[in-house]
């Protein structure tokens, strides 16, 4: 559904992407990672050009993104979602408007994009109480649902996150995260998420990537990646992913504690510390996915 | 910036930039003429409306009641037709604007106004307010005339009238004022007065050959027509009366003042207006009071000073020696006081004691001139006698020679008697005798005393009464008092051109300035002078004219500055946030595109171009014009301002970053995001009023 090949980027002479490439399919959850400054974000919004990339391609459906027309362009754009690290809502819509906003602005009417927005901020768990308030009327976690609705209103094919729970307190990060999973499992789009939730990563991605200065270093289902990686950058995420997950000590720590309370990713944890092979990474993703 | 105007957004902006000019034009015009009515309203308040009056009356203020009716009165009989109103009082003098109806509105008439209004009790003059008209100020004597007639024949002139040294030419039309204007100032120009002024202490000797010789020698170099004297025409009559009649006072008080002759120790130890110290040397004149006076020195010739006495009186120091003292008391020389008033009195005093003595003289004449007549009448019969002696000795003679023989005693008295005759009477002396006009020193006798006769019948008490008179009416001036005077008039006398101590020459414009002066001052040889060349006459914009179009202008200018404010205003609003909208669409896109970059002094360009479009639209749809400011300049300084607002458009109006991108993430268009997302946010102004029309969510 989406191929990007050999993408590169600069600011000011000073290099984001180097050659990044990747392709998501069709329902696929695909999970980029990767040490701050490496380029995530820029690659990212290179795929619906909130970004214009230098060079490379970007295919999206057999379609050449970066030779699309200016309408065209917001034709794709409203096929691919996209989740802001700062929610970026309109701070004078009300919840509701700013889901409906992009729907309206595509010329739905205005009935059936409230419906569709209703639908949205349904499935992102907003209740209509909250409908008319003003996003800075909302805790962090509710905003980024809102957000996510948003993005996921026009029923896009594919969407892309970039560092959705980076901006939220901690207590509020696993209610976002549960969204998302939700999502992740169960709708039918192509996702390409940006975090640095490993346990996340390693519940809910298909694929995982991890980048380093501008280019995919790392690709391949989340436990081979963690298990056996084969660049510099990899490793470290292998020892990071050890010490917090697989080293019982280090996992008594107050942040993880209380995700493992609260997600009982414990569960899979100690799974995968005693297995570490496939089964147990599928045995951690289908128990999220029953969990949810 | 294109791909907003393509995706829509140019219909906001057209819509914008049209209202804003409309608006912008309006108020700005508006405004600038609010300040122009108040204005105009206050000076025709004060003066009238442009053209409503012809002149101003003054009067003295306490004389302002009784003038009202006067004037009307005056009015009625003498400019039958003519409007007068009272106008405000200024600095003691009531004014009176006074219409006057077109019939009346001549040459003549207008000249006629002055003495006509003199009549006015408290009459302080006119002021002439006439339009639309040309005024063409101090105009030299010599070309009055000739101006007046060139500026008449001028087109457009209805008729040109003497105001004092003005001229004044009406015109037909305000339209033509301009051109009048400058025509006159034309003609104007071709008059030079070319002068030399030698001010009191630096008189020419005989001004008028002076005149009369560079006159000459400039026409040898340009033409007998070139240069005219007029040194006559120009001298400004009653004023040079005052200054010639100071001048001749001083003279008299000069000459009735107490003269110092001093003869100094040394030469050089006074100067010219130094005041000296008279004091009478002990020993001499009157040693018991030792009188002294302060003499002001008006002349220094090598060892010999004189100068009349300022202060002290002089009585006791006359006809005496006296030491003189400088202002530090040192003894600089020794010197004598006459005073030739106390001199005239002793004169009369003389001519009186001498005709007394002459009346009596008169009549010891007459007497004398009796006994002379007597005396003269004795010698002419003593002639008589001697004569009747004579013949008869010679006949007794005659008779003694014919007898001579006979007596010897006869022959010796014949001898005898004929010596006699001889020594008594030897011819020729009585011939002489006789030929004294005896009857014409009888006439000139008589003549005489009745001359004689006559003077003693004069009345010589009334001619002594006459003499006492002229003795006793003689001023009676202390030297203090005259050296005062003296002192008040040298003062008001200083600087002050005496007439005739100046040179004006009438200059046609082929002669040249510079060599005209240098060849005065070579020809007069003094370089202690000042030369000038000025205008013969002035033509000054007519002040109530200028003080319309000076109105006119302040309203230009007002409306321009509130253009100028307008445009910024609308930038700062409006604009500043549609640039910060470009500069931050460039940013999110990443800067460092090549394309972009191209791009982006196209932003800056358009930001600029905004600027103009917009203060241009304002400025000429208000009618304003700043002076100095060329169409062009107006438009530099809008694209100055556009630059300006886009320099700073970020943090006029910071744009929300990520909501933009959100917008453009879900798929507006740029048109929709500036008016879904930027425009609502940003601070009111014409575009979030224009904006709420297309905005979808309020
Ligand atoms: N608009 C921009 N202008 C200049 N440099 C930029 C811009 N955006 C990103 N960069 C630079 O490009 C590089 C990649 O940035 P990017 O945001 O893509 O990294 P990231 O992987 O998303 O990092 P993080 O995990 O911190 O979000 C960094 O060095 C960053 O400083
Ligand atoms: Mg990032």
């Amino acid at each position: 559904m989406l191929q990007v090949y050999d993408l590169y980027k600069q600011y000011r002479g000073v290099p984001a992407l180097q050659g990044a490439t990747l392709a998501v399919e069709p329902g696929e959850t695909v999970v980029l990672m990767g040490p701050s400054g490496c380029g995530k974000s820029t690659l990212i919004r290179c795929i619906n050009r909130l970004t214009e990339p230098d060079a490379g391609e970007i295919w999206f459906n057999g379609e050449a993104v970066r030779a699309m027309s200016a309408t065209r362009l917001q034709e794709y754009r409203r096929q691919v979602g996209f989740v802001f690290q700062h929610f970026n809502l309109i701070a004078r819509l009300t919840v509701l408007q700013n889901v409906m906003l992009g729907l309206v602005m595509a010329g739905r009417d205005k009935e059936a994009a409230e419906k569709a927005a209703y639908q949205a901020l349904k499935r992102v768990g907003i209740h209509p109480h909250l409908h008319d308030r003003l996003p800075a009327a909302l805790s962090g976690g509710q905003r980024q649902r809102v957000g996510i609705a948003r993005a996921l209103a026009a029923k896009p094919s594919l969407m892309l996150w970039d560092e959705p729970t980076a901006a939220l307190d901690p207590i509020l990060v696993q209610e976002v995260l549960d969204v998302m999973e939700e999502l992740a499992t169960s709708a039918k789009a192509g996702m390409l998420i940006v975090t640095h939730e490993l346990a996340f990563a390693m519940r809910v991605a298909d694929r995982l990537l991890i980048m380093d200065e501008g280019r995919i270093v790392e690709e391949g289902a989340p436990r081979q990646v963690f298990t056996a990686p084969s660049s510099a950058v990899g490793q470290r995420y292998q020892r990071l992913w050890e010490s917090r997950y697989l080293d019982v000590h280090h996992s008594i720590r107050g942040r993880q504690a209380h995700q493992r309370q609260q997600t009982g990713v414990t569960k899979s944890v100690v799974h995968l510390g005693e297995g570490v092979g496939a089964t147990g990474c599928l045995a951690s993703q289908g128990n999220t996915a029953s969990a949810s | 910036m294109l791909r907003l105007l393509r995706a829509g957004y140019w219909r906001d902006l057209l819509t914008l930039i049209l209202v804003t000019t409309l608006l912008g034009s309006m108020v700005a015009g508006g405004v600038a003429l609010v300040a122009d009515k108040y204005f105009a309203g206050t000076v025709s308040g004060l003066v009238g409306e442009y053209g409503e009056y012809d002149v101003i009356v003054h009067v003295r203020e306490d004389a302002a009641a009784a003038v009202r009716q006067e004037i009307r009165d005056l009015v009625e009989e003498q400019l039958d037709g003519a409007h007068v109103k009272q106008g405000i009082t200024v600095a003691g003098k009531a004014n009176y604007f006074v219409a006057i109806p077109e019939r009346h509105k001549t040459q003549a008439q207008f000249e006629r106004l002055n003495d006509l209004f003199t009549a006015l009790s408290g009459y302080a003059g006119l002021t002439f307010i006439t339009e639309p008209s040309v005024v063409v100020n101090n105009v030299h004597n010599a070309v009055r005339q000739t101006l007046l007639g060139e500026l008449q024949s001028i087109d457009g002139v209805r008729f040109v009238f003497r105001d004092g040294a003005n001229l004044v030419a009406v015109l037909e039309d305000p339209e033509r004022a301009e051109t009048v204007y400058q025509a006159a100032k034309q003609l104007s120009e071709q008059y030079r007065i070319l002068e030399a002024r030698f001010p009191f202490q630096y008189e020419l000797d005989d001004p008028e050959q002076a005149a009369r010789t560079v006159e000459q020698a400039m026409q040898q170099v340009w033409g007998e027509h070139a240069v005219r004297d007029v040194t006559v025409a120009g001298s400004d009559g009653e004023m040079g009366s005052f200054v010639t009649a100071l001048q001749e006072m001083k003279r008299f008080l000069t000459g009735y003042a107490s003269r110092a002759e001093i003869t100094l120790n040394t030469s050089g130890s006074v100067i010219v207006n130094d005041l000296v110290t008279l004091t009478a040397i002990p020993g001499t004149g009157d040693a018991a009071r030792p009188a002294s006076v302060a003499v002001r020195i008006t002349g220094v010739n090598a060892q010999k000073a004189v100068g009349y006495v300022e202060r002290g009186e002089v009585d006791a120091l006359l006809d005496t020696q006296v030491t003189v003292r400088d202002a530090t008391g040192r003894t600089v020389g020794r010197g004598s006081v006459t005073n030739e008033r106390l001199e005239l009195v002793r004169a009369i005093d003389a001519g009186l004691e001498l005709l007394d003595q002459l009346s009596v003289l008169s009549v010891e004449a007459g007497d004398a001139v009796g006994s002379a007549e007597e005396t003269l009448k004795t010698f002419q019969a003593a002639l008589v006698q001697l004569e009747t002696v004579q013949e008869q000795v010679r006949q007794i003679n005659e008779e003694l020679t014919a007898r001579s023989s006979a007596d010897p005693g006869q022959v010796l008295l014949s001898v005898l008697l004929s010596g006699l005759v001889k020594r008594m009477t030897p011819e020729q002396d009585v011939d002489d005798l006789k030929e004294i006009d005896i009857p014409g020193m009888q006439a000139g006798l008589r003549d005489m005393a009745s001359r004689l006769d006559a003077m003693s019948r004069i009345d010589m008490a009334v001619v002594k009464q006459e003499m006492l008179q002229v003795r006793d009416n003689l001023p009676r001036l202390t030297d203090t008092q005259i050296g005062d005077s003296l002192r008040l008039i040298e003062r008001y006398l200083a600087g002050q051109v005496v007439p005739g101590d100046q040179i004006q020459l009438l200059l046609n414009p082929e002669v040249d300035q510079d060599q005209s002066q240098k060849l005065m001052k070579s020809v007069l040889g003094r370089s202690d002078i000042s030369v000038f060349v000025s205008p013969a006459a002035v033509v000054t914009p007519n002040a109530r004219a200028t003080l319309f179009s000076v109105l006119g202008e302040v309203r230009r200018t007002i409306a321009g500055l509130t253009a100028l404010a307008l445009t910024l205003l609308a930038l700062l609003l409006d604009h500043a946030v549609l640039f910060s909208s470009l500069q931050l669409q460039q940013r999110e896109k990443g800067a460092d595109n090549r394309l972009l970059r191209r791009l982006r002094p196209g932003n800056c360009l358009w930001a600029m171009a905004m600027g103009s479009i917009l203060l241009i639209g304002v400025y000429t749809g208000s009618g304003a014009r700043i002076p100095g400011l060329a169409q062009y300049h107006v438009l530099l300084l809008g694209g100055g301002l556009g630059w300006l607002i886009y320099a700073l458009a970020r943090r006029i109006s910071p744009v929300d970053a990520e909501e933009w991108v959100a917008g453009v993430a879900l798929g507006l268009n740029p048109a929709q995001v500036m008016r879904e997302i930027v425009v609502p946010a940003n601070r009111p102004g014409l575009l979030l009023f224009l904006n709420r029309a297309r905005q979808v969510f309020h």
